[in-house]
């Protein structure tokens, strides 16, 4: 492919929705170096197929097809290699998929309002997240470091991912209103 | 929430940190199957892990396809600056009582190395992709934007080409074979010679293509949805449904477990496995073999979305228009509704049986177009008929059963994905469920009103206080009775009982459900784990609550009606008595009341059990207008000493209000207070 308009066009689309992207993958596969991955993946698969693409048709419809397909062939790869990882079921993934399409893409940029809500938290808990997902130590080393239990760990961050959401769901609530108008 | 929302994030936070066992995969993908609230939560829970992935993420190397990260973000700080932190502390509420003394000293420094060997992630590729080739690369090579495309796609060609070459061969030779099979046979049935040739020609022009055959039933119109499964095994996977979407010409083949569609009409149909059944038009299907119930309604019109609602007010005219009613094809017969609900079975022997739920059907033979009346049957509410189709020679008989058989056959049919409960399990409840599922080794601190994951045993003394239980719609509160205060508040609404024999107002350990094998990381954790004689309280093996005296806990039965609207609160069952501590006690005479209260009247009561009591079978009716319910172990005017009360398989006991509404098909509506 070329640098012509279409596929500056589709490189744009990609850049803006790579986390819509990850966020769909990641929740038909938890573990992000894995949904990383399948993301490389379907950049590629999307990349040879750049030409196909309508730019007058929604984006992440078309991307999360290869996602989704890109998805199945990892399962499968995982099912043959006899690996005993614990994954969800073909029916839950199925029931996931179709509840993402009922999703309205937001009319606010997510990633933004989660900044925002990372600020409001204190310092030991960004460090908490800055270990885990930036410098990607684990959370019993951190613990071992610490000298805590992982276990208090572990309800720690699931505490502070709770504080996100629900700062996420009220700045969105807030927001709404004035979206209207 | 229709679930305990953080009963599911932890559930979801385990699979993300992968420390989730099999068990908890498994509740969770039920969850994810049957709860719609809980597959909301899971996708803003994924999202928001995506997120955070994406924003503390620094790409290694600078691709036109990696997201622009801040670096000046507050908490990317380099390992100076994070070195000079001040040391983490951690809530009390976080921290198990047994590391209370490690929070008075300082914690480690931390060290953060950029560099750090990631323990849980081996280093990947990763895949740039560049959108201009630099110059020196020859247009030939992998690396030039043109050379790999141009590679891939010839070999993609090759293959391609070398695959339609193989297919059409064997399209062709299978094509061949089968119409000079059948030209074969026409000759022979017409006794006429020659045309062989001709006659496979014609038969192969017939043999439409698979690609065509697939690509026409994706252009099938939409008739439906598949809006519920349960526990669905698949007789023909390459007939498992991939999207909820249900087009015209959809079949499904399930070996077990029970599906339910619905029709763009309303008609809802039931398909229990093992069953074969194909979607013919908007109006009905082809039941091959086995069982399935169908209930007809018009499409609900309660949406928000004005799109939708002109949606379904067209689908409605148009459906008006064409009149047609919804119909069921079997081998043998035609079922035709006449607005009810009815089950139909075909057997082995492509035998039909149809039974009416309610309102009217009509039963004829299929294929019938003679209109002739014996060969059709009106069937009312509970009556059934059969369609046999006998041997070659007899001709299909329709046989009127009696009630009798009626009754047999009604049976047989599920008429709701769930059957309703025939109780709610209070352990369930009381480890913070909503009273359907199996929850454990949970408990509430009665000195807190919070709920616990861990069970300590402290001697403590309670406040004359009444304390919410907010973390749980279901349960109003807790207290401690004690002799001490002048009474003891007993619910939210300000009932309150001043009978309860003098005592110290102290109470040991927690209320606690404990599961009916200790487990083994349970063992030693406190009284409830060693008590003797622990399965005599739990005849049918559910499980034992631990309410060691002084204690009381009220639960909200107004909330849990409104959870269940289908279901009518009966009674309250349980197996109580005094456990015999002695493992963990070196005596074994501790003396203790039980007291039941529905809206602070005192209903039941029994005064000074002993460990060499035989366990009592508690029952109490719980009225229709009842709010609360209280249930409090006392002292007996001896101390609390080896007050081990214990209430075995504590059940809710219920029954369906509303015939039409099963409440086992939706989970209640935890909202939290």
């Amino acid at each position: 492919m070329t640098n012509s308009p279409a596929s500056e066009h589709f490189v744009r689309c990609f850049v803006h929705h790579q986390q819509d992207l990850l966020s769909y993958i990641l929740a038909l596969v938890p573990n992000i170096a894995d949904a990383q991955d399948i993301l490389q993946e379907t950049a590629l698969a999307l990349w040879n197929k750049a030409a196909e693409y309508e730019p007058s048709m929604p984006f992440m419809n078309w991307a999360s097809k290869f996602a989704w397909f890109q998805v199945r062939k990892f399962r499968m790869y995982q099912a043959r290699r006899q690996r005993h990882v614990l994954m969800l079921s073909d029916d839950a993934l199925q029931a996931l998929v179709a509840e993402r399409t009922k999703f309205e893409p937001a009319a606010f940029d997510r990633s933004v309002v989660l900044q925002q809500c990372v600020e409001k938290l204190s310092q030991d808990d960004r460090l908490l997240l800055c270990q885990r997902y930036e410098m990607k130590v684990s959370i019993r080393q951190v613990a071992e470091e610490r000298g805590v239990e992982p276990v208090q760990l572990y309800k720690r961050l699931e505490r502070i991912r709770r504080i996100l959401l629900e700062c996420i769901e009220q700045s969105t609530a807030d927001e709404q209103p004035n979206k209207q108008i | 929430m229709s679930y305990d929302e953080h009963y599911i994030s932890e559930l979801i936070s385990a699979l993300c940190e992968e420390r989730a066992t099999a068990q908890q995969i498994a509740e969770l993908d039920r969850l994810l199957c049957t709860d719609e609230e809980a597959r909301r939560l899971y996708l803003k829970y994924m999202d928001l892990h995506a997120r955070l992935a994406c924003l503390f993420h620094k790409p290694a190397v600078a691709s036109p396809f990696a997201v622009p990260v801040d670096d000046t973000l507050p908490w990317s700080m380099p390992a100076e600056a994070v070195e000079k932190l001040p040391p983490l502390t951690f809530s009390v509420e976080d921290a198990p009582a047994n590391v209370g003394s490690n929070l008075q000293q300082p914690a480690p420094t931390v060290s953060m190395l950029p560099d750090y060997e990631l323990p849980w992630e081996k280093p990947r590729p990763k895949v740039v992709i560049e959108t201009s080739p630099p110059s020196p690369i020859p247009w030939y090579s992998v690396n030039s934007p043109i050379g790999l495309p141009l590679i891939s796609y010839t070999l993609g060609a090759i293959i391609t080409l070398i695959a339609i070459g193989i297919g059409a061969v064997v399209q062709i030779t299978h094509s061949y074979e089968v119409a000079a099979r059948q030209a074969a046979t026409s000759e022979k049935d017409s006794g006429s010679g020659g045309g062989g040739v001709s006659g496979a020609v014609a038969a192969v022009e017939k043999a439409e293509p698979k690609k065509a055959k697939a690509k026409k039933q994706e252009e099938a119109p939409v008739v439906g949805y598949i809006s519920g499964m349960a526990d669905c095994r698949w007789a023909d996977p390459s007939l498992k449904p991939v999207a909820p979407r249900v087009r015209q010409g959809t079949k499904f083949a399930l070996a077990s477990g029970l599906m339910e569609i619905t029709y763009s009409s309303g008609a809802k149909v039931i398909l229990q496995g093992p069953c074969t059944y194909e979607i013919e038009s908007p109006h009905g299907g082809y039941l091959s073999l086995g069982k399935l119930t169908a209930r007809v309604e018009p499409p609900k019109s309660d949406s928000s979305n004005p799109a939708e609602r002109s949606r379904q007010a067209f689908q409605k005219r148009k459906l008006s228009s064409e009149k047609s009613l919804f119909a069921v094809r079997t081998p043998t017969a035609i079922i035709t509704d006449l607005g009810t609900e009815f089950g139909v079975e075909v057997d082995e022997e492509r035998n039909t049986i149809s039974h009416v739920f309610q309102g009217r059907i009509e039963v004829r033979f299929a294929g019938d177009v003679s209109g002739n009346e014996s060969h059709v049957v009106v069937l009312s509410a509970n009556q059934s008929a059969r369609v046999e189709c006998g041997s070659k020679q007899e001709k299909p008989r329709l046989i009127k059963l009696d009630e009798l058989e009626s009754a047999t056959y009604s049976a047989k049919f599920a008429r709701r994905l769930r059957e309703p409960p025939k109780f709610l399990d209070l352990l369930d409840i009381v480890a913070g469920g909503d009273g359907l599922g199996n929850r454990r080794e949970r408990g509430i601190d009665q000195n807190t009103g919070r709920m616990c994951s861990e069970f300590h045993s402290e001697y403590l003394h309670g406040a004359c206080q009444y304390l919410p239980v907010w973390r749980h719609p279901f349960i109003d509160g807790v207290f401690v009775p004690s002799g001490r205060c002048p009474s003891t508040q007993l619910d939210s609404a300000g009932n309150a009982f001043n009978g309860f024999p003098p005592n110290n107002g102290a109470t040991f350990g927690l209320i606690w459900v404990r599961s009916v094998e200790v487990l083994p990381e349970m063992r030693n954790k406190g009284w409830i784990f060693e008590v003797n004689n622990a399965h005599r309280f739990m005849p049918q093996g559910r499980g034992l609550l631990a309410f060691h005296a002084n204690v009381g806990i009220t639960l909200d039965l107004a909330a849990i009606r409104k959870a269940y609207p289908a279901l009518r609160l009966e009674r309250l069952r349980a197996v109580a008595g005094l456990a015999d501590p002695r493992p963990f006690s070196s005596s074994a005479d501790g003396t203790a009341d039980l007291h039941i209260f529905l809206d602070g009247r005192l209903k039941w009561q029994k005064l000074v059990m002993r460990q060499e009591d035989e366990p009592l079978a508690l029952s109490v009716t719980l009225e229709e207008q009842t709010r609360f319910l209280t249930i409090v172990a006392s002292d007996a005017g001896d101390g609390i000493r080896d007050d081990c009360l214990v209430l075995g398989d504590v059940v809710l006991e219920v029954s369906p209000l509303m015939e039409e509404q099963g409440p086992g098909s939706k989970r209640p509506d935890f909202k939290t207070k």
